[in-house]
């Protein structure tokens, strides 16, 4: 992203123009009215009673941890019912849902990614019928033997160790019956839909939304506009293909496809010159990237207490910057730009963190473009063999999960991981990669702060705090103040926040237009890298080096840790996971 | 319409204009083989059927980068707050 004619580079001067001119600060104010949209359209539509109903829920769950040793049928209820409250499934939730979605996924047909019929859909339907019947069917039987299990457990007044396990197991029969009836369900109740209009009105939204920007910029509007329109259905069919079954199970989502997408066009029928005004990629990761920051909820990391924080803060942090210091000073990296972009994204979160870094260091569209392509092929490969060996080897689900958690980059990927280890493994596996990903924040400003002080600057060279400043990427401000400000409303809302916040104005919107803003930046990306330019920062296989070095360090420091967390200092926490 | 190499940063010229189609025509095949071969083939290895039919049964995205694109870390987190808070 770097040495580019689209990069905008701080000089040593403030001008208060910079303010509408620059997109780190056109980011900021995009991102801000995105968030502020979303909260003025969720927070004053609470879903109907939530007070009550939460504080009801809540009740139950205390009164049934009080009553039994183990999660009590009602105890799941209560929590369903909890889960259940989101201001994304209001009406207008649903509303914007509609508008913002993104192609649908699909197994062998690519047109059904746009569009379904009602004949298509009514046969989806009929074909499900007699499996959701079986699998309700099921569900009632598992519940109504899991009641009659329980009731003797609680005759016995849930201290007989033996009709506990038993109930449990009933419980959980009708728990595994319940999600398999879920998943039927949705096949049975199959919608026709064409969400083609939709498309077309969302990449007409973002056209809008950003050519005034983009004309602040200086670029032209019209031409502009023209390459958006062609970058956007670049997206659009890095969606279609990112959301095939297989591919999708493989987690070759979207994002790599608008990459590949894009570099196939440019290097070889070319990319159509009005498209470069178009391809802004900085523009659009950097509004990404302040939108991001509103989910990094910092109250999420005691999600697991001291043993997650620990496993997730004290190791990510340390296996960082000893890759960083084993690609600088034994791999001898030609760009730090790279060695950093490469070590962030193989510790801490895989693409998010290589897009976040890449941005706060102004690595180059290639640097990004090589790690997060290893960090997809090392992740497909980690999905499969890590939980593999754990369960080869017989290793505790809390142990494997957090494993799991701290080391295999993406989200999807931790979770596809630690379900074959089972419910535990994979709560523990989901709940340690969240706490790590909290963690992008205090990575990208740390890294902004570091390149303006110490690489950006000839060696020697004493940088003021001044100098500091004019270098310093502004769009991180907004990033971390977005976070700042949504981390101190999730925790003033109390349970509230969860259904508001989180469930609402984050995954139900901002979430949604992060994810079209970074596609379209990948697309971008895809659309100005060359093949010759990324050839030569693989001189010597060092970037693969480097990153199957700091994975092996990241797979022994995280086991360590998680034992000595999970297993010597706070072996309750464990046993509590376990119950 | 013109066109920029982004190798070199000139114009493409008309001569390469079928070797760059017949060179997307290719990559689009790979993409192709890849979706439609060679994962599908892979799925069904001894070592790796098992995970993919984990994947498939939960119907998990695998693709998802971000902790709020899965559905899975609210439940998991909500349980663990649970089991850890209260139990």
């Amino acid at each position: 992203m770097a040495d580019n004619a689209e990069i905008v580079r701080d000089v040593g001067k403030w001008e208060w123009s910079e303010l509408f001119k620059k997109e780190d600060w056109l980011a900021i104010w995009l991102g801000f009215i995105i968030l502020a949209v979303g909260v003025a359209v969720f927070l004053p539509r609470p879903p109907a009673d939530l007070d009550a109903k939460l504080a009801r829920a809540d009740a139950v769950l205390e009164a049934e941890d009080e009553r039994a040793s183990f999660h009590t049928i009602e105890w799941h209820k209560a929590n369903d019912a909890k889960t259940g409250l989101r201001a994304s499934k209001e009406p207008h939730g649903k509303t914007l849902a509609k508008w913002l979605s993104r192609p649908a996924r699909w197994a062998a047909n690519p047109m059904q990614a746009l569009y379904l019929s009602e004949s298509k859909a009514a046969e989806i339907r009929e074909n499900a019928a007699a499996a959701y019947a079986r699998a309700k069917e099921q569900t009632d039987a598992a519940l109504a033997n899991a009641e009659t299990v329980q009731a003797t457990a609680a005759a016995a007044g849930f201290q007989n160790r033996e009709l506990n396990k038993a109930a449990e197991t009933a419980i959980k029969e009708w728990r595994d019956a319940r999600k398999k009836e879920s998943s039927a369900k949705s096949k049975a109740e199959t919608k026709a839909y064409n969400k083609i209009p939709y498309l077309i009105g969302i990449m007409i939204i973002f056209m809008l939304f950003f050519t005034p920007g983009a004309k602040l910029m200086g670029k032209n509007p019209a031409l502009f506009m023209q390459g958006f329109l062609f970058v956007f259905l670049l997206a659009i069919a890095a969606e279609i293909i990112g959301g095939q079954a297989t591919l999708r199970s493989w987690g070759f989502g979207p994002l790599i496809w608008a990459i590949l997408g894009g570099m196939l066009i440019a290097n070889t029928v070319g990319t159509p010159k009005f498209i470069q005004e178009g391809a802004q990629t900085e523009y659009f990761i950097k509004t990404g990237l302040v939108l991001l920051g509103a989910e990094i909820l910092f109250g999420k990391i005691l999600a697991i207490g001291q043993a997650g924080i620990f496993v997730a803060w004290a190791v990510t942090p340390t296996v960082l910057v000893l890759t960083y210091i084993f690609g600088q000073r034994v791999l001898k990296m030609e760009s730090k730009t790279l060695n950093i972009t490469v070590s962030s994204d193989m510790c801490v979160c895989g693409v998010s963190a290589a897009i976040a870094t890449a941005a706060a260091c102004r690595a180059t569209k290639e640097e990004l473009t090589i790690a997060l392509g290893m960090s997809m092929l090392f992740t497909a490969v980690m999905m499969i063999a890590l939980p593999s060996f754990i369960v080869a080897m017989g290793m505790h689900p809390v142990l494997g999960g957090a494993w799991i958690g701290g080391t295999i980059d993406s989200t999807g990927a931790v979770v596809a991981a630690g379900a074959f280890l089972g419910e535990v493994g994979m709560f523990v596996a989901a709940t340690i990669k969240m706490i790590q990903n909290v963690m992008i924040g205090v990575i990208a400003f740390g890294v902004a702060v570091y390149w303006c002080a110490r690489v950006d600057c000839t060696p020697g060279q004493q940088v003021s705090k001044m100098e500091i400043w004019y270098r310093f990427p502004k769009f991180v401000l907004g990033f971390i103040l977005a976070s700042v400000i949504f981390s101190l409303m999730f925790e003033s809302m109390g349970a509230k926040g969860t259904a508001m916040l989180d469930h609402g104005v984050l995954r139900g919107f901002s979430r949604i237009c992060r994810e079209w803003f970074f596609i379209l930046a990948f697309a971008s990306i895809g659309l100005t890298s060359n093949f010759r330019e990324m050839a030569k920062h693989f001189k010597g296989g060092k970037p693969v080096i480097l990153y199957v070095c700091g994975q092996s360090l990241n797979l022994v420091l995280t086991l360590l840790a998680a034992y000595i967390m999970f297993f010597v200092v706070f072996p309750g926490v464990t046993e509590s996971l376990m119950n | 319409m013109q066109k920029m190499d982004v190798q070199t940063g000139n114009m493409v010229k008309k001569g390469g204009k079928l070797r760059g189609w017949l060179g997307l025509t290719a990559g689009l095949a790979l993409i192709w083989t890849l979706a439609y071969v060679i994962l599908p083939w892979g799925s069904k290895l001894p070592l790796i059927a098992p995970v993919m039919q984990a994947i498939a049964v939960s119907d998990i995205d695998a693709g998802a980068y971000w902790y709020t694109q899965s559905e899975e870390t609210a439940i998991a987190q909500m349980y663990v707050r649970h089991a850890i808070g209260s139990k």
